[in-house]
């Protein structure tokens, strides 16, 4: 870890410097990373490029007041988080996505298979959606996931960040704290709320489990401390 | 992801199995983030990514373009380029204050220039604010002013005046005439005035009472009766190069006083 961050620190100097070949390394390094952060965060890819590019810009303007307290992808990471919220405040997303209804959104999504099939948020990259699938299936795991984005969307932007922090990029409670500058108990509370507002939005779906898993081993599986 | 301890989750397990409410909550939860799994993330081309720095760069040199730094000639621009690599603070907060205070500079140093000039401009206004000149000091004026007059139009006369008995001159040319107890009273006057006048903020009634008591000790050292020609003379010169009349009349005309009333002058 210290030699990862020995390396950030000076990819940051010789960026800093003006070295545009350090700058593009760093870029390159993290563009999928903060990608698919910004994609949870948005639940659109047009808007995931916007702010992604936007976070690299904020960097590249900033490169010199990185420190080195951190890591360089933590310090991405907050500019990432602190860029979407302060879109939200100024409620710069294309708002009539969210008045699409849920059946244009079910069929703007299949533009999706153009750009390649999908993975799964919590899912290794590689396991890509089976191809041996009926219609019928694949139309309803569509509308699943159409139905979780709308719901996230629903969220407050703090209890959004959270819960994806949390949950999709699997990241410690102290950890999401400290990118947010609060504190941990608030995270927790941010957490429980939006499990809570989720619970409600998703209830259609409350019963859907995967098949075979008793109630002791997701104590030993999904056990985690919210 | 942070796992519950092990020592911990023996607890748990018991505690689902005893607690109802807790085990359906539980239930409920994992149920609720087994759904949030089944949200796909889009699986971008090699091509996107491939494009993606590109098109960063794209927006970094539009930003660049629009940098506030261009407004400025080259030379700034380079110095002001080499103090953001090598100091820690952006030099925006030193160079705006910095153009701010010398603006402000300029503007001064423009105002005092068209506005005051030079120190006849300042003595000429400071010789016309009279709007707060002592009436006790008019009066002195008016009192003085035909004695100086009498001074200031003095011309030697070709031949000596012829003095007869009696008092009584033959006028053979232009003669002074001076009383030396009116210029005597003149003088203590003046002091007296002199006195208030420099408590006052009036730096050029100052000087000017100055320089009438040196001409009024002139005067008043000046033999009554054979005045003497270098003395006219000198008073000749304190009364032009220092426009005494000129700013006593200034001063006259300003409080608006009496041409009536002179006092202490008499005819020899």
């Amino acid at each position: 870890m210290e030699l990862v961050m020995n390396t950030d620190i000076y990819l940051v100097k010789r960026a800093g410097s003006g070295e545009a070949a350090a700058f593009h390394q760093i870029v390159e390094q993290n563009k999928k990373k903060i990608f698919y952060l910004a994609y949870d965060l948005t639940g659109s890819i047009e808007d995931a490029e916007d702010l992604s590019q936007e976070v690299f810009l904020k960097a590249y303007r900033s490169i010199k007041t990185f420190k080195g307290n951190a890591s360089l992808g933590s310090w991405l990471y907050r500019i990432t988080l602190n860029a979407f919220l302060d879109r939200k405040r100024k409620l710069s997303f294309k708002m009539e996505r969210q008045q699409q209804s849920l059946e244009e959104r079910v069929a703007s999504e299949s533009l999706l298979d153009g750009r390649g099939s999908g993975h799964s948020a919590n899912q290794p990259k590689g396991e890509s959606a089976a191809t041996n699938e009926t219609p019928e299936k694949y139309a309803q795991k569509k509308q699943i996931q159409v139905h979780v984005d709308t719901a996230l969307e629903k969220l407050t932007p703090r209890e959004r960040a959270v819960f994806v922090m949390r949950h999709y990029q699997e990241m410690p409670g102290k950890q999401v704290a400290t990118l947010l500058s609060i504190s941990e108990g608030t995270v927790k509370s941010l957490l429980y709320r939006a499990i809570k507002k989720l619970q409600v939005l998703l209830s259609d779906y409350r019963e859907l489990q995967e098949p075979g898993i008793t109630a002791s081993a997701n104590t030993r599986v999904k056990a985690r401390e919210i | 992801m942070e796992e519950l301890p092990e020592n911990k989750k023996p607890v748990f397990d018991a505690h689902i199995n005893e607690c109802t409410g807790c085990a359906g909550e539980f239930r409920e939860m994992s149920a609720l983030l087994g759904v949030t799994d089944r949200r796909r993330r889009p699986e971008m081309s090699d091509a996107y990514w491939d494009a993606y720095l590109p098109r960063l760069q794209e927006k970094i040199d539009a930003m660049e373009q629009n940098n506030w730094l261009n407004r400025f000639p080259g030379w700034i621009r380079g110095g002001v380029k080499w103090m953001q690599v090598n100091l820690s603070f952006d030099v925006r907060w030193v160079l705006y204050p910095a153009a701010a205070a010398f603006l402000v500079i300029a503007g001064i140093a423009i105002g005092r220039f068209l506005y005051l000039g030079g120190g006849q401009q300042l003595l000429d206004s400071a010789v016309s604010t009279v709007s707060k000149v002592n009436p006790a000091v008019a009066e002195h004026f008016e009192s003085l002013r035909p004695v100086l007059i009498d001074y200031s139009n003095y011309s030697a006369p070709s031949q000596p005046v012829l003095q007869t008995g009696g008092g009584q001159d033959m006028d053979t040319g232009s003669v002074i005439m001076a009383d030396k107890n009116a210029i005597q009273k003149l003088v203590l006057e003046n002091h007296l005035l002199k006195q208030m006048v420099a408590r006052s903020d009036d730096p050029a009634l100052k000087k000017l009472m100055e320089k009438i008591q040196l001409v009024l000790m002139e005067i008043a050292n000046a033999s009554q009766d054979d005045p003497q020609e270098e003395n006219i003379t000198f008073i000749q010169q304190l009364l032009e190069q220092n426009d005494i009349l000129l700013k006593m009349n200034v001063y006259r005309k300003s409080t608006g006083a009496s041409k009536a009333g002179a006092k202490g002058t008499q005819s020899l």
